[in-house]
């Protein structure tokens, strides 16, 4: 394999861990290489000038080199500072670099998603709602990674109606239910055709919004459930561990107590 | 020399020993000092055996109290939570803390799937709840999951009026503020106090 350099990436830490004595094993998501594994040697060490860098959802410009899939960091530099999330915003945040590490292979560039990336974690460092985000953020992963679906029209090519009900089947996407299927679970029989059915059964009126990315307030408890269901296929067999314990951060609520 | 070999395997187990300095201590071990290996032998295998966990604070020891908890000149009313038993050592060494402990072998770390349970925050809660303890001193570390370890302790203190610290982040002593990275000049500007 060739031996690469690269100089001054911006990127973001996924993941560390410790590795062997004093060094960690690190997993980074840069805007050029995708997901990077690298090993930063000594970066535990009391005087090594990474110590302190190497925090999640940080903007840094790192620099690695080596051949094989696990490079060597080579240099690493503090971006702009950001105030890291607190309270959901960090179970949030926790959630997309699960779902990095769990989706994306090492070295497979996704510019755009990272952009995506950045925009997410500038989101969830304020107060403003980060639901629709996240559910955009799912979105495009699933696109970026092959496994988008059509959003616009139906299995049978025909465009879909807003009022329409569908189930999202994998690989076949928006099929279309006859009306007496469209009855949902049972006693659950209800007129109003605009309020989202439960899992899979969708209405035309959501699969646009989230293409569309505008998504209305009502439907995002809908919209959570079918990225949950196309994701499903693609994050191994483990349960996600950010989502057990998103109760746990959920509770810490947006104090300032020990942010700084 | 499966015996010889499975010795070298095993004492690379050791953090730092690596397969060269492993052999050095095999060698040295079955050559040299013979006694020292039955002893080392014999003291390993008791140890872990008997060597268990703190009822109060979690910290290694083989009886059911540690030392720090069982002295009497210790402050009940103080608690220290940090984040391993090398950390009670070293704050045991600098400083003059008088208090207690509590270890919790780890921190709360989402992807690596470990919470509140792992860390024996159950046993912690009780604590707090007991009404004991009046001052909780957040020593966990400046990282930003030892951070948010220290937000979640501080959010179950909340209920049992306990006044909560942290301990401060900053320059280090000696340091120059141009050599210090972003992040902890950062946090040591904005948790800048009066002069005194």
């Amino acid at each position: 394999m060739n031996r690469t350099i690269v100089e001054r990436q911006p990127g973001y830490l996924l993941h560390s861990r410790p590795y062997r004595d004093s060094s960690a094993l690190l997993e980074i998501w840069s805007r050029d290489h995708g997901r990077v594994g690298l090993v930063a040697r000594g970066a535990r060490r009391a005087k090594s000038p990474w110590r302190g860098l190497l925090d999640n959802f940080q903007p840094l410009s790192i620099s690695w080199g080596g051949k094989g899939e696990l490079k060597t960091l080579r240099g690493l530099e503090s971006g702009p500072l950001m105030t890291p999330p607190v309270g959901e915003a960090l179970a949030a945040a926790y959630y997309i670099n699960e779902l990095l590490l769990r989706t994306c292979m090492r070295q497979d560039p996704h510019p755009g998603l990272y952009a995506r990336y950045t925009a997410m974690l500038e989101v969830l460092a304020t107060d403003q709602p980060f639901e629709p985000q996240l559910r955009y953020f799912e979105l495009q992963l699933l696109n970026e990674l092959g496994y988008g679906a059509d959003f616009y029209t139906d299995c049978h090519g025909d465009e879909l109606l807003p009022s329409g009900v569908y189930q999202f089947v994998a690989d076949q996407g928006a099929v279309p239910l006859l009306p007496r299927d469209t009855a949902l679970n049972a006693g659950d029989q209800r007129d109003d055709r605009t309020r989202e059915p439960v899992g899979e059964k969708v209405t035309g009126r959501l699969l646009m919004a989230l293409a569309q990315e505008q998504l209305e307030d009502d439907q995002l408890m809908a919209a959570k459930r079918l990225m949950r269901v196309l994701l499903r296929p693609h994050l191994g067999n483990r349960p996600l561990e950010s989502r057990r314990l998103w109760a746990v951060y959920s509770k810490l609520g947006k104090t300032d107590a020990v942010r700084h | 020399m499966a015996l010889l070999d499975g010795l070298i395997r095993e004492l690379q187990r050791l953090p730092g020993v690596g397969p060269k300095s492993a052999r050095r201590m095999a060698y040295h071990l079955m050559v040299h000092d013979r006694d020292g290996a039955q002893q080392l032998a014999q003291l390993m295998r008791q140890a872990a055996e008997e060597i268990g966990h703190c009822e109060l604070c979690r910290n290694l020891t083989e009886r059911d109290l540690c030392d720090i908890c069982a002295s009497s000149k210790r402050n009940p009313g103080q608690l220290c939570v940090v984040e391993s038993a090398a950390d009670v050592q070293a704050i045991e060494g600098a400083t003059d803390y008088q208090g207690r402990y509590f270890v919790l072998m780890g921190h709360l770390s989402p992807l690596d799937g470990i919470g509140p349970e792992e860390l024996g925050m159950d046993q912690l809660e009780q604590r707090f709840a007991s009404g004991e303890i009046k001052e909780l001193v957040l020593a966990t570390n400046a990282t930003l999951e030892g951070n948010v370890t220290a937000q979640y302790i501080a959010s179950l203190a909340e209920p049992n009026q306990i006044s909560v610290t942290r301990i401060a982040h900053g320059v280090p002593m000696g340091g120059e503020l141009e050599f210090v990275d972003g992040h902890t000049l950062r946090a040591a500007f904005s948790s800048r106090r009066e002069f005194d």
